[in-house]
């Protein structure tokens, strides 16, 4: 029971009013009558036959205390909490977001209670009664619509699965939403443990936050260092109120290799540094050495790259800027040229940079960086610009870049392939590109650098190096971190066969890619996914790691129904079953019975 | 206390009437009521044969002729009846409209009429508190205007306890004993019948109640306060609370009405509000007490 207003309360002051008001009454007007001997012998008759007959002359007074206290009762608009429903129509909606998976008593997890408490709610419905069963990771799942047989509906209810996806109840209001316009008249329960934003819809959220004990490693960076060992930087948050102190293991493929210990205080986060650890392998994690009470997000990977550098021909007529560039970035072996014949010819390079040229024959496999190509019909070159201001959009490409403009003497301007996007642009036109061709990635640079203003600003040697490790990052996935629940790009390779993803949980996923690319979206459980492609050229391997979301999930905030202040109390008001209704009928009947009362005076 | 009227039509119904009472008595002056004495009044009695020591003046000498033996004639001895009407002057006969004292006076002034008509004695006596003052016995029908006197100077207030208030006078001699109250005693009135019973009176319960004690009209709640002891009742007047008072007020009738089948008694209660006519033509001869001449 839950009373939606406190301020009625004040009206009990009225009970003793009424009751001193019928103390003054009971004075009574003084009579004298011969003698009270009847009176007396009466009075004590009628008590002897009932006891409560002492009490009977007061029995308005009772009735009238019993009426306001009704009356106060229906003004505090109280609600009955209770998992029944009234409607012919239900929609349950299980949160089973990775912070479902916090423990919630004992071997239980949150989403376990959730689906314990929405398999009792649906033994106390009418067996009328439409359920639909939303999940709300991944956006909002129908788990199953309309069902009328509980048989159905628990088995619906049994099959929303634990996912490590970073969501919450409010990512499945838009289906309950489009839902609800077919059937306004529809209970809504939300099963969640965190904030819900109801938008307007009325629901009851049933909360399943409970002050847990959570500590979380959020990443993992390293740097490789000269020596190839490699500095590793582990972030760990404690997301309880108490301090704490507990070890960071680091692994390399699940070996552990070093452990250092840290000190927490309550809600802090702070780094640790693992420094000069020999690290060859494949990944990289840190793992906290305790038990808490969401264990998903007590690890956080990273992926170790290939150790060699990369081999990258730069084919340049000469350009102290761009080499200097290339220089200052790590991990390159950089070749020279000024003939643009050698591309083919000799041995395959990782990356091919053409500095205002290009080959005479397209190059058939691999990346390739050009800058300010000249007429080229495959580039898509269509025209250019003298004295332009090219605006810098907000791309992968031009990442950490300080300045919006770059001012340069000529543009190249392009039709832009269709496998590309544009970074930079001059009245609309692309001056800039990247993407990925059948052959390989390729980015397209319209300027020439000595005749911008970009040379000689920090922002050049970041435009280098984001341009580069984009088209070194060769693979057949386009990222190698990132989080549960965000999507990652599969690239073909200009293969038919299927890439196969072995995903941390043991399943293998074969995903055909017809066209260049294919989105996978079925990041749903953090650690390693290996990704391979097997065909007649050999077999490529790849990967990526999906880290814990723990920014949004590991300490989440307790559930609420969250409403603009107007509607919020209107909402929390129908979450439950309102007994308004019912005391404003007992309410009634108390009027009746004290008419009756005053009327027959008894 | 208000003068009462004792007009003309008051007396002329009374004279059509007559107490009946059958007194047989053997003590007392002589009177017009036959008593079980042989004495020397006009009535024919009896025969005996003549024994030594008769007085020779009652031979019946007739009968020695026819006989040859000595009768006496014996003839009924008359002595008057003696009447003791207790008129109850506790504060509460004062109450009601009419009150209860005025309809109290005109019934002991009735009785007086009546028993001094029959060439009775009749005493009118006031119960108060634990006594009673005894009034003069009264005969001849010249003696009313002393009992109206008596009457008009009677007072009515103070508590009685009326069993002690009977008994605290000694009665002598068969009699008939007008008890004319509320009855409104919680100790009841059993031992004061008692011993009037066993004084060989007659009784006679007459209550005398006002209409706002038969059919209260009270409302709301009341803090009654008793008239003679203060005492206080605080009743929340309802349908309930009158019902059971109507309920009490029966029982207490039925308690006299067994206690006088109990002791022979006769017993009329009436409302001072009552047509004196009425009281007098219809419940008293209902009851036996009077009967027309």
């Amino acid at each position: 029971m839950e009373l939606t207003f406190l301020w009625p309360l004040i009206f009990l002051a009225l009970v003793p009013v009424i009751i001193i008001l019928y103390l003054l009454k009971q004075k009574g007007e003084e009579v004298k009558i011969p003698s009270t001997m009847l009176w007396r012998e009466a009075l004590k008759n009628m008590e002897a036959t009932t006891p409560w007959e002492k009490y009977k002359h007061n029995i308005l007074m009772y009735l009238q205390i019993i009426t306001l206290l009704l009356l106060i009762g229906a003004l505090v608009g109280p609600i009955i909490k209770h998992l029944g429903s009234d409607n012919d129509n239900v929609i349950l909606v299980i949160d089973n977001s990775a912070s479902m998976n916090t423990i919630y008593d004992k071997d239980i997890t949150r989403l376990d209670e959730a689906k314990k408490r929405a398999l009792s709610y649906v033994d106390e419905l009418d067996p009328k009664t439409s359920v639909s069963v939303v999940s709300a990771a991944r956006g909002g799942v129908i788990e199953g619509s309309s069902l009328s047989s509980k048989r159905a509906i628990k088995s619906a209810i049994k099959s929303v699965e634990k996912t490590e996806l970073a969501a919450d109840a409010t990512d499945a209001m838009d289906i309950v939403r489009s839902i609800m316009e077919d059937q306004p008249e529809t209970d809504v329960n939300i099963f969640t443990d965190t904030a819900v934003d109801l938008e307007g819809v009325k629901a009851q959220v049933i909360s399943l936050y409970k002050d847990n004990v959570n500590y979380s490693v959020d990443s993992i960076n390293y740097a490789v260092n000269e020596d190839s060992t490699v500095t590793a930087l582990a972030n760990v948050t404690n997301h309880a109120e108490d301090a704490v102190s507990f070890d960071v293991g680091l692994y390399v493929d699940e070996e552990l290799i070093t452990i250092q210990n840290v000190s927490l205080e309550g809600l802090e986060t702070k780094s640790v540094y693992f420094e000069n650890v020999k690290a060859s392998g494949e990944v990289l994690e840190a793992k906290i050495e305790i038990n808490d009470s969401l264990a998903d997000d007590n690890v956080a990977g990273a992926l170790l790259s290939e150790s060699g550098g990369k081999r990258v021909l730069l084919i340049t007529s000469g350009n102290t800027f761009l080499e200097k560039a290339l220089l200052s970035i790590g991990g390159l072996e950089v070749f020279k040229s000024t003939d643009t014949e050698v591309v083919g010819k000799q041995e395959e390079y990782d990356l091919y940079i053409f500095d205002s040229c290009v080959p005479k024959e397209e190059v058939k496999s691999g990346n390739v960086i050009y800058i300010n190509p000249p007429q080229s019909e495959s580039l898509g070159v269509s025209g250019s610009k003298e004295s332009s201001a090219l605006k810098v959009l907000n791309t992968d490409i031009t990442e950490y870049l300080d300045g919006e403009e770059i001012l340069v003497t000529k543009a190249t301007t392009f039709d832009r392939p269709l496998y590309a996007k544009s970074f930079l642009e001059n009245d609309g036109e692309c001056v800039g590109y990247y993407g990925i061709s059948d052959a390989g990635k390729v980015v397209c640079l319209g300027f020439d650098i000595h005749a911008s203003d970009v040379a000689l600003k920090a922002d050049f040697p970041i435009l280098m190096y984001n341009m580069v490790s984009y088209s070194l990052d060769r693979g057949l996935v386009d990222t190698s971190e990132l989080k549960t629940g965000e999507k990652v790009n599969i690239i073909s390779m200009g293969s038919d066969e299927p890439v196969v993803i072995l995903r941390p949980d043991g399943r293998k996923d074969k995903f055909d890619v017809a066209v260049s690319r294919k989105t996978y979206d079925k990041v749903d459980i953090t650690g390693y996914y290996k990704v391979s492609l097997k065909d007649a050229d050999g077999e490529v391997n790849d990967g990526f790691y999906a880290s814990f979301p723990t920014d949004t999930e590991s300490g989440v905030a307790k559930a609420t129904s969250v409403n603009n202040l107007v509607e919020g109390r209107d909402v929390a008001v129908k979450g439950g079953k309102s007994a308004k209704k019912y005391v404003i009928i007992a309410l009634v009947l108390m009027l009746i019975i004290e008419w009756i009362v005053y009327v027959r005076e008894y | 206390m208000a003068v009462l009227e004792f007009d003309d039509k008051f007396f002329k119904q009374l004279n059509t009437l007559k107490l009946s009472m059958n007194l047989r008595l053997n003590q007392g002056m002589s009177g017009m009521r036959k008593s079980s004495l042989k004495g020397s009044s006009v009535e024919f009695s009896d025969f005996r044969e003549y024994m030594l020591g008769d007085d020779l003046r009652r031979i019946d000498w007739n009968a020695y002729g026819r006989f040859d033996k000595l009768y006496i004639k014996e003839f009924m001895e008359e002595k008057e009846g003696l009447y003791r009407v207790f008129v109850d002057t506790s504060e509460s006969m004062n109450y009601g409209n009419p009150p209860k004292a005025d309809m109290a006076r005109y019934l002991a002034a009735a009785f007086a009429y009546l028993v001094l008509n029959n060439l009775d004695r009749v005493y009118v006596n006031t119960l108060i508190e634990d006594s009673q003052t005894i009034g003069k016995g009264l005969s001849g029908s010249n003696s009313m205007k002393k009992i109206i006197f008596a009457l008009n100077n009677m007072e009515f207030k103070g508590g009685t306890t009326l069993n002690k208030s009977i008994m605290s006078a000694p009665l002598r001699g068969k009699g008939c004993a007008i008890i004319i109250s509320d009855f409104m005693d919680k100790d009841g009135i059993e031992d004061g019948l008692k011993y009037l019973a066993y004084a060989n009176q007659q009784i006679v319960l007459i209550e005398v109640l006002s209409p706002e004690e038969i059919n209260p009209t009270l409302e709301g709640s009341l803090n009654l306060i008793d008239s003679e002891s203060e005492d206080v009742v605080k009743v929340s007047m309802n349908r309930k609370t009158l019902e059971g008072y109507q309920q009490t007020l029966d029982e207490h009738r039925k308690y006299i009405k067994r206690l006088a089948k109990k002791y022979m008694a006769s017993y009329v209660s009436v409302s001072s509000d009552d047509d004196f006519s009425r009281v007098v033509f219809e419940l008293m001869m209902k009851e036996g007490l009077l009967f027309k001449k």
